[in-house]
């Protein structure tokens, strides 16, 4: 149940939020900067924790629908408060999480316990004070957006509005807006008329940063649709397609399960889209629809090895991906608890290991290798037959402006922090 | 599995297909044909573990569903373009319904139902097996029969144990047999049931099987298939197998008295007797046989078993009713006589899957009933299409399949 499923930094990066298997959300919060110890500098602990989701049961169609958090996201701050909009399966919910350090004292017809006072021992007026207390911080649920989708919410997606947001599921994405929980908008809709016909599901989706009407979404065929909500109300006409071509002398079985983007993210700019599929991760120009512009393989050794990995259904695993302030390096996961990061610039890469050996507090990570099966080994490689497939690393996050990165490993959440001055590695 | 070291049966064979094959670019137009240096023989061999793993995924969640759809529907439309469906057989018809999720459920990769007659042959060669195969060709033998000349090539190129499961199919095949034959030859339906009075007579029977390698796997399979198959000349010698085998199974897993053979004599005597058509003595078995099932729920553990049976065979479908988009179940129930068939197999199993004994059988190679998804599970989840959702394979929980378990759950789709 504490298996983390899904982690994102809110938009100032103080915050980082967590949600898991059991349906709980683990706020942190970064310590303010010591003078004294300026390594303590940028921790994060536990600010918060509550339950989002609980487990439901669907008595018309008699399905289960988890509590497992599938996606957060966090709404930009518009006052002391925080919101954040968490979901699962089935549905999204609001919350606000506030602080308290401060209560009332001194009411005239309670005590202190809140107990109405017997009027008869009401002698004189008093003017009640605020006085300070523990840091207390409250989570409360404000909207919840339920039954709007038939399949499995997959995405969701704060718009730079302000105003609205999306939720994505297998073939259908809706949009709402934050104040108003008994209506969304159908602004996608790929299910064909006769399910038999079906052979795309919608994977991942998200709205362009700055410009509100623009959204993009991913499909299991490997292809990317960006859309205009300017154009038409349901936006089943993409106004781009990206795609790649197939390569026909890497086809195979297995060609269309590993195109399938598990993730698609839009640059800090907006001018680019970072996808991950099972063995690569690509960026793409919104300019240039043909072929992506640049493309890193995450673990190329694997493609030997697809036919087990289909068996064992880690073919399906859906790896995320991130950008990280600057755009110029993205991270995405592997297994083995090995996370893999690209600097687009110096075409550099490195994969590093987030296990509770390698990284005791501060210590600095060190590069793994993997060597594929016949390579040469060198001392410290491991071998792809050794890998460990049941640890994965699926979900990871990039602090917005600094070099801060949080990995989800399983039910272990590291947090790793960039040496000062010191680029990756 | 992989991941935790553990040692893959699959590996031995696929270890050379992995490498080269897997990523060897398929064919050149991706379709049936050889790439160079590789065999055709073992890319019809990863084509076929591969549709047999797809086969096992199909009732997985939503959106991989999907995409294993596609896998399937793929290597269907390769397997058409080289002019034979004979390893793989799917009728292209419609797939079972996901009754579930305002019908959210996909299309074709589906055996289930048997749609053509052309197609029917498939099955049928898959059904044989078990039976003797008696040299009668049939003048509706269709076009794709010149193709067993492939077959041999194959069996011998792979004597892997993967092969297995091949064989069966191609080299029946080979023998002309066609079940558009049993189905459009007006034969009395001798439902294959041979009331074994005492149990061990049959293993000899099943020994005898012609075809003794594969014995347990088909001839338990046998039993979800559908008693149209028993063809006049053939019907006695399967009916034997099948029991036969049922009967060793239960004996050999699971010693205690309590899993009896499905059927009695009684009813099977009926059963020949009344059965001029194939849907009636299907409904006549399917009928008496769960009324000797009742009494065996309190022998049994396996009630839930016996009682689905009573159930399906209760509300008789027509075949007619074969392609309703309702449900799962009405897909299958093609033939209420399948129906009947299928159920009596999961009885048959559940001893052999549930008592966990590490699955011994008739020809005695069945020694690997794999226990995280047993035949058993899967056929529930076939005879209630509502527990579909329920992850057979839970996500990223790596398991081990056993082709023969495959095989069998494969034929029963099929047959059914």
């Amino acid at each position: 149940a504490d298996i983390i499923s899904t982690v994102e930094f809110n938009h100032t990066g103080e915050l980082l939020a967590t949600g898991d298997k059991g349906g709980r959300v683990v706020i942190f919060q970064r310590e303010p900067e010591s003078k004294t110890e300026p390594f303590s500098q940028g921790e994060y602990n536990v600010y918060s924790t509550f339950q989002s989701h609980e487990p439901e049961f669907d008595y018309l169609k008699s399905l289960e629908i988890e509590e497992k958090i599938n996606k957060i996201r966090w709404l930009s701050q518009q006052n002391a408060a925080h919101f954040l909009l968490s979901t699962n399966d089935k549905t999204i919910k609001l919350w606000k999480v506030s602080e308290r350090d401060k209560r009332p004292e001194g009411y005239n017809l309670k005590d202190e316990e809140g107990r109405i006072k017997d009027i008869s021992t009401v002698t004189s007026l008093q003017v009640p004070v605020l006085k300070p207390m523990d840091l207390m911080v409250e989570v409360s649920p404000r909207r919840v957006f339920a039954n709007a989708h038939t399949y499995h919410v997959n995405s969701i997606s704060v718009n730079s509005d302000y105003e609205t947001y999306m939720s994505a599921d297998d073939l259908r994405i809706n949009l709402w807006h934050l104040d108003i929980t008994d209506r969304s908008f159908n602004i996608v809709d790929i299910k064909p008329a006769n399910m038999e016909d079906l052979t795309e599901v919608i994977t991942a989706a998200e709205f362009h940063p700055y410009h509100c009407n623009l959204f993009v979404y991913s499909s299991s065929k490997g292809t990317l649709r960006l859309c205009d909500m300017r154009e038409a109300a349901l936006c089943d006409k993409h106004s781009k397609l990206f795609e790649e071509p197939e390569d026909p002398s890497a086809r195979s079985f297995f060609s269309e399960i590993i195109s399938s983007v598990s993730d698609v993210k839009f640059s800090h700019s907006g001018r680019y889209l970072l996808t991950r599929d099972y063995l690569t991760a690509k960026v793409w120009d919104l300019n240039m629809e043909s072929k992506p512009l640049e493309t890193y393989q995450v673990h190329d050794y694997l493609r030997s090895k697809l036919c087990s990995l289909y068996e064992n259904d880690c073919i399906f695993d859906k790896f995320e991906c991130a950008w990280n302030g600057s755009d110029s390096v993205i991270m995405t996961g592997a297994y083995n608890n090995f996370f893999r990061m690209f600097d687009r610039n110096t075409k550099r890469d490195v994969t590093l290991e987030a296990s509770r050996e390698s990284s005791k507090p501060r210590a600095v990570l060190k590069p793994r290798r993997v060597c594929a099966a016949g390579g040469k080994r060198r001392k410290d490689d491991i071998s792809v037959d050794s890998l460990d497939f049941t640890k994965k690393i699926l979900h990871t996050a990039w602090h917005p402006t600094e070099n801060i990165i949080a990995i989800a490993a399983t039910n272990n959440l590291y947090i790793f922090q960039d040496k000062l001055n010191s680029e990756m590695h | 599995m992989f991941g935790k070291g553990a040692k893959r049966k699959l590996d031995e064979d696929e270890e050379g297909l992995e490498g080269k094959t897997l990523e060897a670019p398929v064919a050149g137009g991706g379709l049936g044909f050889c790439p160079e240096g590789l065999s055709k023989v073992s890319y019809t061999l990863q084509r076929q573990t591969i549709f047999n793993i797809s086969l096992m995924k199909l009732y997985s969640q939503r959106p991989r569903r999907v995409l294993i759809n596609n896998m399937l529907r793929r290597i269907q439309d390769e397997l058409k373009q080289e002019g034979s469906l004979r390893p793989l057989l799917f009728p292209p018809s419609p797939p079972p319904d996901d009754p579930m999720d305002e019908g959210f459920r996909e299309a074709p990769p589906s055996f289930g139902v048997l749609s053509s007659t052309a197609q029917v042959s498939q099955p049928s060669a898959l059904l044989m097996p078990a039976i003797a195969p008696p040299p009668s060709p049939h003048p509706m033998v269709p076009p794709n029969c010149q193709v067993p000349q492939a077959c041999p090539l194959r069996v011998e190129a792979c004597p892997a144990p993967l092969e297995a499961c091949l064989t069966p199919a191609s080299l029946l095949e080979e023998d002309g047999r066609d079940s558009s034959a049993f189905i459009s030859a007006p034969s009395p339906p001798t439902p294959p049931l041979s009331p074994p009075p005492a149990q061990a007579p049959h293993l000899p029977l099943a020994l005898l099987n012609p075809a003794p390698p594969r014995v347990p796997v088909p001839v338990s399979s046998n039993n979800g298939f559908p008693s149209a198959l028993s063809d006049i000349e053939l019907g006695p010698p399967t009916a034997i197998t099948r029991t036969a085998a049922a009967n060793t199974t239960t004996v050999t897993t699971s010693p205690a008295p309590t899993p009896l053979p499905p059927m009695a004599p009684g009813p099977t005597r009926d059963c020949r007797a009344s059965g001029a058509k194939p849907e009636a003595a299907g409904v006549l078995l399917a009928e008496s046989r769960s009324m000797e099932l009742r009494p065996m729920d309190t022998l049994t553990a396996l009630s839930p078993a016996p009682a689905g049976l009573v159930d399906i065979s209760s509300s008789p479908s027509s075949p007619s009713s074969s392609s309703s988009p309702s449900g799962f179940l009405s897909d299958l129930a093609l033939d209420d006589v399948l129906f009947a068939d299928i159920d009596t197999s999961m009885y048959d199993f559940d001893p052999c899957v549930t008592a966990g004994a590490a699955g011994v059988t008739a020809g005695g190679s069945l020694a690997k009933l794999s226990p995280v998804v047993t035949a058993d599970d899967l056929l529930k989840s076939l005879a209630s299409p509502y527990t579909v959702p329920a992850p057979q394979v839970p996500a990223n929980q790596p398991f081990k399949i056993d082709l023969t378990e495959l095989d069998h759950i494969m034929e029963v789709l099929v047959g059914s």
